[in-house]
């Protein structure tokens, strides 16, 4: 088992970047040889070099696949996930590389063309998946400033209460504007909050601004709880679109990984068709 | 007039639900305005909402911008705002109407929180079923379906009519056809007739018949074309002139070392063009009249055997002065003799009738111009001058040194010899032997006297063998180097030599030519630039694969 103070180093440069120097060299050294190979023909698949990064190409695809199976494995006596995950992501992208010269630049419409560009939309959603957990976890805790989920869950309601209250002693108008702008009428939508649609968006600028209007003198008769209401409605917001990018940054460091998942094994399925009807001849 | 109002408690009521409240007065305002008789915090009411007037016992609801409802007996009820408004047995100073707010439909801190968490909460994405889905989606358009299609007998007429880019030739394919091949190329099965069963060289040769083979099999076996895979060389599927085999090296790997590799070859080894190559050896006829050509090397020492049996001389015909002809000199360009083939690879064969007659009249007498020798027809050659001192003789003409004999003393019999037949014959025969057949035929043509004792008319003109092409071994595309004047190649203003010595040599292609390992400054030549691989007159036949 890894020493304890291993098992929390930044996976980019797990043991001095040794994946990543591996990665490299294995990437310079294809697009080395593709730079010095003549083949008889235009370069493609089928040429010798072609052959031998396919090999590699196919060999890579099975072995990062084969990390979807580690990572749910635990126990001791394995190399720490880590280091299967700082390798996962270095040979990843060593295998852009080398699949894109083992087309020889030469793409179609047809299954072969359509493997690769699920594998680099593999690549690519790692790539993000890799950006998202270096930024969203940081994001995601300035956002919610030292809250969590619940509180915020807890503070909207009570602000929800709290506006609707005061707005009572409003006009009709300013009571409907403040009870739509309360999400009101809402249930069931659950979307609507995640995108700020009815919940943040122009129901409450309009709540607002009528509110403004009001502090403005445009009624004769203005209620004391007018700026208490313009407060507590801004306030709202203010913990609504906290609570909607905090489910952004939630949402995001999840679902890349089921896109991941997606694309990778509909990538092996055209990879499988891909090499049976390269050799459908031979 | 008093109305006596009376509360059903509710949660959350701002007012005491238990404290029964008396209005007395024409008219009781209700609503949320601080202004009202009877102010409700509630979110249903607005903010004017309705004004009760009592009647008898009754009270009259009316809605504020809407109708009046008279509540008259008790049990009578009428809703308004979130409120059920009923009459109740009247008391002793007035009606009593019940005020029962409705079921309470808002919400709590506690309701909502949870409700707002639950939206919080990530949609579950069920990867696995999505994924499942792409991949039967994959395995079903990419797969099964250009499959079935191809083989299935209903499949391939479906396959005619698809949307293209679903046919598996698109879907399947694995590159660009090679340009002859892509008309067919959308039907797979007319190569790949078996599925996973390398396509056959007998589907390869159902077009490509007459292929043949390198070498001659007895010879080389190992080079049997029937017993390899035409697919072994030629690769489809590599973009659109691909199919045929451009690489020098595979060609070198025999031919470079050729002698080591077939013992008692005639063949030079050869690496590259520009780097080894030896110089061109074009077929000179050694035998005319057999038709047999021997190959001789450009750069061997002279003089050459050239027995196609014409004279000619370029560099005569081409004098920049000019040449005589019909109409005075005239200057002669390549183009008057020599014109291309269909196709332009090659030329035509210079036609005596056509190229050469308008100057060579084959006139052979000068005071008859008008008489004319046929070409073509040397049996008819002799006939025609006997034909023509025949008529001269009956004529009185003479001709020759023996015009002696025809004016014999009168009264001698002429000697036999001098009898009309037998002169005419003899200035025949004499202008064959002097100028005929050493001018006007034989200024071209070698020709041989009649065999001693023979008619001294028979003399022949020697069979003429020109070769269609001197360098048997390779493929000259004149059409190709059109932009090049001929004698930047033919030597020909300067060649007194037969037409082997007009062909340029090694020296003057590579002055634009390198082979392959060469020069970017030439163009590159790997071997099938001029040398073609399958044999014609080696076919491989039907046992090929």
């Amino acid at each position: 088992m890894a020493p304890q103070n291993e098992i929390h180093r930044p996976v980019l440069v797990y043991r001095g970047g040794r994946w990543a120097g591996a990665a490299l060299l294995l990437a310079t050294a294809v697009l080395a040889l593709y730079l010095l190979d003549q083949p008889d023909e235009p370069a493609n698949g089928g040429t010798t070099l072609g052959y031998a990064l396919a090999v590699i190409g196919l060999g890579l695809v099975f072995w990062l696949a084969w990390y979807g199976v580690r990572r749910r494995q635990y126990g001791p006596g394995r190399k720490p996930l880590e280091a299967w995950l700082s390798a996962h992501l270095y040979l990843g992208l060593a295998l852009l590389v080398v699949a894109t010269l083992h087309t020889g630049f030469r793409w179609h419409w047809n299954i072969h063309s359509f493997a690769f560009v699920l594998m680099v939309l593999v690549v690519l959603s790692g790539l993000f998946g890799l950006y998202a957990y270096l930024r969203y976890p940081a994001r995601a805790a300035v956002n919610l400033d030292g809250a969590d989920r619940r509180k915020l869950a807890a503070e909207i309601a009570a602000l929800d209460l709290d506006c609707r209250d005061k707005a009572l002693s409003f006009d009709d108008r300013t009571l409907a504007l403040v009870t739509a702008a309360t999400g009101q009428g809402s249930t069931g939508a659950g979307w609507r909050l995640r995108r700020g649609g009815a919940v943040l968006g122009s129901a409450t600028e309009a709540a607002i601004d009528h509110l403004r209007g009001l502090l403005r003198g445009e009624a004769a008769l203005v209620p004391d709880a007018v700026l208490p209401l313009v407060l507590a409605l801004t306030r709202r917001a203010t913990l609504v679109e906290r609570a909607r990018r905090d489910f952004r940054y939630r949402l995001l460091l999840t679902a890349w990984r089921s896109v991941h998942l997606v694309l990778s094994l509909g990538l092996l399925a055209a990879l499988t068709i891909h090499v049976i009807v390269v050799f459908y001849d031979r | 007039m008093t109305i006596l109002i009376r509360f059903r408690p509710r949660r959350g009521m701002s007012i005491d639900p238990k404290q029964d409240r008396r209005f007395a007065g024409a008219e009781i305002r209700v609503g949320r305005a601080p202004d009202n008789d009877l102010v409700l915090r509630d979110a249903a009411l607005r903010f004017h909402h309705a004004v009760l007037v009592q009647q008898d016992a009754g009270v009259v609801v009316r809605v504020l911008g809407g109708a009046a409802i008279s509540l008259a007996v008790a049990g009578d009820s009428v809703r308004v705002g979130g409120y059920s408004l009923a009459l109740d047995a009247p008391a002793a100073d007035g009606p009593v109407l019940v005020f029962e707010p409705d079921e309470d439909a808002r919400d709590d801190a506690a309701v909502l929180a949870a409700r707002y968490l639950a939206w919080l909460e990530l949609p579950r994405l069920s990867a696995r079923r999505w994924a499942l889905w792409l991949v039967l989606a994959i395995l079903a358009f990419g797969f099964v379906l250009p499959l079935a299609a191809m083989l299935l007998p209903a499949g391939r007429g479906l396959l005619a009519t698809a949307p293209a880019a679903l046919r598996p030739s698109i879907l399947w394919e694995v590159g660009t056809m090679s340009g002859p091949h892509a008309g067919f190329g959308t039907d797979c099965t007319a190569c790949h007739e078996t599925p996973f069963v390398p396509v056959r060289s007998g589907a390869c040769l159902a077009c490509h018949a007459g292929t043949g083979q390198h070498a001659d099999p007895h010879r080389v076996p190992g080079l049997d074309l029937a017993a390899t895979r035409c697919e072994a060389c030629h690769h489809e599927h590599k973009g659109t002139a691909q199919a045929i085999r451009q690489d020098q090296g595979f060609c070198v790997s025999c031919h470079g070392d050729i002698k080591a590799q077939l013992p008692g070859s005639a063949l030079a080894d050869v690496t590259d063009f520009g780097r080894s190559h030896p110089d061109f050896a074009p077929s000179i006829v050694t035998d005319a009249a057999a038709g047999t050509v021997t190959r001789i090397r450009l750069g061997t020492p002279g003089p050459w055997p050239d027995r196609s049996n014409l004279s000619f001389t370029h560099a005569h015909h081409l004098d920049p002065a000019g040449i005589k002809g019909p109409d005075g000199p005239r200057v002669l360009q390549c183009a008057d003799c020599h014109r291309p083939a269909a196709g332009g690879a090659q030329m035509q064969p210079v036609r005596m009738e056509r190229d050469c007659l308008s100057c060579h009249a084959l006139q052979f007498e000068p005071r008859h111009p008008e008489w004319r020798l046929p070409h073509g027809q040397p049996q008819e050659v002799a006939s025609r001058v006997l034909g023509f001192y025949s008529s001269a003789v009956l004529a009185g003409e003479s001709f020759g040194p023996n015009q002696d004999s025809l004016f014999a003393r009168p009264g001698d019999a002429p000697a036999p010899a001098e009898l009309p037949q037998a002169a005419a014959r003899g200035e025949a025969a004499a202008a064959l032997a002097s100028s005929v057949a050493r001018a006007t035929c034989g200024e071209c043509h070698a020709t041989a006297p009649p065999a001693p004792g023979a008619d001294p008319l028979a003399w022949t003109v020697l069979p003429v063998s020109v070769p269609d092409s001197f360098l048997k071994l390779a493929r000259f595309d004149h059409a190709k180097h059109t932009s090049t004047p001929c004698q930047s190649c033919h030597a020909a203003q300067t060649s007194n030599g037969g037409p082997a010595a007009l062909l340029p040599g090694i020296a003057t292609c590579r002055q634009c030519h390198a082979g392959t390992a060469g020069d970017a400054q030439k163009i590159a030549s790997p071997c099938v630039s001029c040398h073609v691989y399958h044999r014609p007159e080696l076919p491989v036949g039907e046992a090929a694969k």
